[in-house]
């Protein structure tokens, strides 16, 4: 699979959004792309996935251009809106199948795989209820089932994960990753340090323009945790708060994955895990974590398998 | 406190105004309702028909309002929550969300009023032929009516929202509830009370209005719809289930029927607008026919000329005065009318039968007397023929001998009595003398007949002392009219001593031997006198007929119709001539008139105007005294009505596929954005619009029929009078079939215009927080 580019992106109405951005987002990778709101995520999103077209600059994947002339997006993308864009009168089933359906699926297979990709997100008993009559969250869960069930080449999530719990947020980044692992480019604006902690890239927006190219952030590895540590004391020395516009992004905070139990891609309670990423180090340090089985690292959820590109 | 009430006051205009797009159909809706009401009592005012006429219209516009008060609620959901959260409850909520609403149908109905006054006076010249006149107190009660059942239907609207647990309404966006129970109750009290609308309508009496009854149509057209939509939304969803396997478009459209609510009010107020005025045609139609036949039946012919008695009026002085003026009788007919009472044989008409084709010709097409033309032959005997009087100033005779003779002398006398148009009697005669070869003889005498004279007798004589020998009169003319061409009797009956009097043959009139003068009278035809008669005529015993003198005559039936001329539904029909030989002087009673052709000569029309001093009624006249008698004018107003109920469907339609439009927006564009194309989407549009179309359609004409087989005959659209035809009330196929193609069509295209969106506009980047 390709990656998706952004070329000299720049989008203008009144006020220019988006200021000639150069963009690679890594076809198998998870790249979060925050900021505040206004920010000009959704807008980047949307250019991104051919739903607008730029003042200036392109966007291509596969090196065609994502703009088809007509604000439709291409097969290969498919959307997660901040709205969710589901229809109302259709039911949960439906809405889901109808993007099956558009891809030319057969009728049986996509009101099975439909069903499939609901109980991916537990609403499975919801397949039937029309979507006005669910909750925030249960369209969000909808709404993502649609979004991941079709296997596009490109996932472009908006806010994903802003209504949900803890639980339902973990299960949703286990999905955007199996996804990435595809081989998908998978691109999510989101809010959420956690979020942004599970992902492989990360750009930070504010007033449409780049202000940050985040490394990676990897908890460390055996022999690796130097870096992290050596990362976390150039940041209190304030090396980076010198710097103009930099907006630092926390990386401390609770896990992004602490809830299911029964789920099997959840990672097992730790004890200490919810403090700080420096106190969880220091833990590390104190060695009551080099003995930690791996299965305990509460990142490998979304950690990319040693070895792998 | 005093600076609350004017910030009140501009939070209310302010309100109003940020709802302008929610308001709007209100007060379109109460100005076609308002206008609508007020035009139709005013013009019943004018026309002196029955205000009630306005119902139909009242009940599509108490069905079509409370969808606006929903959607006003909906619109104000944030603002009720607010309220209640302050503390308002009960009357002051009540009046906080009446005032904008109020303001609006105050607005609405000063605005309808307006255009009703205008629209009222305009129909009451043109159908009525007299400006409306100041309007009363029933116009100013209707639109109070109006005002009343307008409020408590936005109230109903929004009691929905009155009824929402505050939690639900503080928390966001409404969901989506299923008809309540006092929605189905209402639809059941809809096909409840069309019920027994049907009902009223055959055991109350029809000459008067009643309330249900003209509401039926309307409570007809609104059970349609109800049970139309509870049709397509099963069909729906049986289609859901089995378009499952089927591509898109039908997946989409059999879904969107099957559980979008917003279609159910805007079809029902058009089904039933259908219906009203599918019935409304119906009824202008019948009533346009029915008073084209009436007034054709009334007035005999194109033309009508009604003579006074003494100006030619009575049965012999207008055959001799239609003979006189029109000779050839291409242009003129005589015809006695006696409206006789008691009995239906006693109201009898009487035309010159013999002047029907050329006078009348198929003037009767159409009518429940067309085929009279076929028994025109039957009614005329050829004796009665010359029994018309004739003008003449001489009466010429010619005599000859039965056979040579060879002695004796024979002088015989012809005697002719003669009747003039003014009944007065005189008596002409000649002599001649035969010679003994019997060679003919031809002899006349002078005559004053200026003005016509009918033969009465001949009397055929011989000088006293000549031998009583036969002789014949081969010939007898009373100026050029031959009057042997008759049939002629012996006066007296036949007996021992001779024949009675002279006796016909071939040769002419044959006075046998006898020393008595021997005097002949036109024979009066074989047997009864042929006569056509409505269904309604029955006698005990023998059919007789009263001739225009109120003589007694053995008739005989050739044919009974439904109506006939001049008589209509009741009554008797027979030859003038014939009929009116040897009767006594036409009864004083009995009409009589002059039939024409409307190409007639202008100068014969003159010529006979001016001796009669009788004015020429055309049919076009005759018409229009009908259509006032009977109060034809209601089919009119029931017409108005009915564009008025077009009118509010059409209003409800367009506002909720308006309304729809921005959430059909956000649907195209979040299917677009999941991959289904524009082509799709307009297919699937299609399909609905089809299926929309065949319930629409076969719900109008359902209604249509069932209103006009149940109900029209009771609407007293027109006062049938005495004597008339009845109004025909059968379903006709184009008033059957029009509405439902109008509001099919209706449908269709405000559908389509409604879902027809740019590629621009439905873009799936318009789901984008920042685009909202």
């Amino acid at each position: 699979m390709s990656d998706l580019r952004l070329s000299g992106v720049r989008y203008e109405l009144t006020r220019t959004l988006l200021h000639d951005l150069d963009l690679t987002f890594a076809a198998g990778r998870m790249t979060a792309l925050s900021g505040p709101s206004g920010s000009g995520k959704t807008t980047l999103l949307s250019i991104a996935g051919g739903l607008l077209r730029p003042t200036a600059g392109e966007a291509t994947y596969a090196g065609a251009p994502m703009w088809r002339g007509t604000g439709d997006p291409r097969p290969e993308v498919s959307f997660v809106l901040q709205v969710y864009g589901l229809v109302p009168i259709l039911s949960a089933r439906e809405n889901v199948s109808v993007a099956l359906r558009a891809r030319d699926v057969d009728p049986d297979e996509a009101d099975e795989r439909a069903a499939q990709a609901l109980a991916r997100f537990h609403i499975a008993d919801l397949a039937d209820r029309q979507v006005e009559e669910l909750s925030g969250g249960q369209m969000q869960r909808v709404a993502l089932a649609r979004g991941l069930c079709v296997g596009a080449g490109v996932l472009l999530a908006d806010e994903p994960t802003s209504e949900l719990d803890e639980g339902n947020r973990g299960l949703v980044l286990a999905e955007l990753r199996r996804e990435a692992d595809r081989g998908a480019v998978v691109v999510v604006a989101t809010h959420d340090p956690a979020v942004v902690d599970a992902c492989d890239d990360h750009h930070a927006l504010d007033e449409g323009r780049l202000v940050d190219h985040t490394e990676p952030v990897h908890l460390p590895a055996e022999g690796s945790r130097g870096s992290l540590r050596s990362h976390l004391d150039q940041r209190d020395a304030g090396s980076h708060l010198d710097q103009p516009d930099v907006q630092v992004v926390e990386q401390g905070g609770a896990p992004a994955t602490s809830g299911r139990r029964d789920h099997p891609t959840d990672a097992p309670d730790q004890p200490g895990s919810r403090g700080s990423l420096r106190s969880h180090l220091d833990q590390q340090d104190a060695g009551s974590d080099l003995d930690r089985p791996e299965d305990d690292d509460p990142y490998e959820l979304f950690r990319r398998p040693p070895g792998s590109p | 406190m005093s600076g609350t009430r004017p910030r009140l006051r501009s939070r209310t205009l302010q309100g109003a105004w940020a709802r302008r797009g929610t308001l709007l159909p209100l007060f379109l809706l109460t100005v076609v309702v308002v206008g609508g009401v007020v035009a139709v009592v005013g013009f019943a005012a004018a026309a002196g028909t029955s205000r009630l006429l306005a119902v139909p219209l009242l009940l599509v516009g108490a069905v079509a309002v409370p969808a606006t008060g929903r959607e006003l609620a909906a619109a104000r959901r944030t603002e009720i929550a607010l309220a209640r959260l302050r503390g308002l409850e009960g009357g002051e909520l009540f009046t906080l969300l009446l005032v904008e609403p109020l303001l609006v149908l105050l607005l609405g109905a000063a605005a309808g009023t307006g255009a009703g006054l205008v629209v009222a006076d305009l129909a009451a010249r043109a159908w009525v032929g007299d400006p409306m006149g100041t309007p009363g107190a029933d116009v100013a009660a209707a639109v109070a009516v109006v005002l009343v059942v307008a409020l408590v239907a936005v109230l109903v609207g929004m009691a929905a929202a009155l009824r929402e647990p505050l939690v639900a309404q503080v928390r966001g966006a409404a969901r989506p509830r299923s008809s309540g129970v006092a929605s189905v109750f209402a639809q059941v009290l809809v096909v409840v009370g069309a019920v027994v609308a049907v009902y009223r309508a055959r055991v109350v009496d029809g000459t008067q209005s009643d309330l249900l009854v003209l509401a039926g149509p309307a409570l007809i057209g609104l059970a349609a719809g109800h049970v139309a939509l509870w049709l397509m939304g099963t069909l729906a969803r049986v289609g859901v289930r089995r378009t499952g396997r089927r591509g898109l478009p039908a997946y989409l459209a059999t879904r969107r029927l099957a559980r979008s609510a917003d279609a159910a009010a805007p079809l029902r107020v058009l089904v039933a607008a259908g219906v009203v005025a599918g019935l409304a045609v119906t009824g202008a139609v019948q009533v346009a026919a029915w008073a084209d036949e009436t007034a054709r039946l009334q007035a005999g012919a194109p033309l009508r000329f009604d003579l006074e008695r003494g100006a030619g009026g009575d049965a012999a002085s207008v055959l001799a005065l239609t003979e006189r003026l029109d000779p050839e009788g291409a242009w003129l007919m005589g015809a006695v009318l006696v409206p006789g009472e008691g009995s239906v044989p006693a109201r009898r008409a009487f035309v010159d039968v013999d002047r029907f084709d050329r006078v009348v010709g198929d003037f009767y097409a159409g009518t429940s007397a067309a085929r009279i033309a076929g028994f025109a032959d039957r009614l005329v005997d050829p004796a009665s023929a010359a029994g018309v009087p004739t003008p003449a100033s001489r009466v010429l005779v010619e005599i000859a001998g039965v056979s040579p003779r060879e002695e004796g002398r024979l002088r015989p006398r012809v005697e002719v009595a003669l009747r003039r148009t003014s009944g007065q009697e005189l008596r002409v005669w000649v002599d001649s003398e035969l010679g003994l070869d019997g060679a003919s003889r031809t002899v006349s005498t002078p005559v004053d007949c200026v003005e016509g004279c009918t033969v009465v007798s001949i009397t055929l004589a011989r000088a006293d002392d000549d031998r009583a020998l036969p002789f014949l009169v081969t010939d007898l003319r009373l100026g050029s009219t031959s009057v042997l061409d008759r049939p002629w009797s012996p006066a007296d009956a036949p007996s021992a001593a001779g024949p009675g009097g002279p006796v016909e043959v071939a040769e002419g009139l044959l006075a046998p031997v006898s020393d008595e003068p021997l005097t002949a009278v036109p024979s009066r035809g074989e047997g009864a006198i042929p006569v056509l008669v409505t269904r309604t005529a029955s006698w005990d015993g023998d059919p007789v007929l009263e001739s225009p003198g109120g003589e007694d005559l053995a008739a005989r039936v050739l044919a009974r119709f439904p109506a006939l001329p001049l008589v209509e539904a009741d009554g008797v029909y027979a030859d003038l001539p014939r009929a009116a030989a040897g009767a006594p002087p036409t009864i004083p009673a009995a009409e009589v008139m002059v039939l024409a052709r409307d190409d007639a000569p202008a100068a014969l029309l003159a010529e006979l105007a001016e001796e009669t001093g009788a004015e020429a009624r055309p049919l076009a006249r005759v018409t229009e005294q009908v259509r006032d008698a009977a109060g034809a004018a209601q089919a009119q107003a029931y017409l108005m009505t009915a564009i008025c109920c077009l009118l509010v469907a059409l209003l409800v339609l367009v506002t909720a596929v308006a309304r729809q439009r921005e959430a059909w927006v956000r649907d195209v564009a979040a299917l677009r954005a999941v991959g289904v194309d524009r082509a799709t989407l307009r297919r699937s549009t299609v399909v609905e619009a089809v299926l929309l179309l065949m319930a629409t359609g076969a719900a109008v004409v359902t209604g249509v029929y069932l209103a006009v087989a149940l109900l029209l005959g009771r609407l007293s659209l027109v006062l049938v009078p005495e004597h008339a035809v009845a109004l025909r009330t059968a379903v006709a196929p184009l008033p059957l079939v029009l509405p439902a193609l109008l509001a099919s069509l209706v449908v269709v295209v405000v559908l389509w215009r409604g879902r027809e969106v740019g590629g621009r506009e439905s873009a799936p980047a318009v789901l984008r927080e920042e685009a909202r």
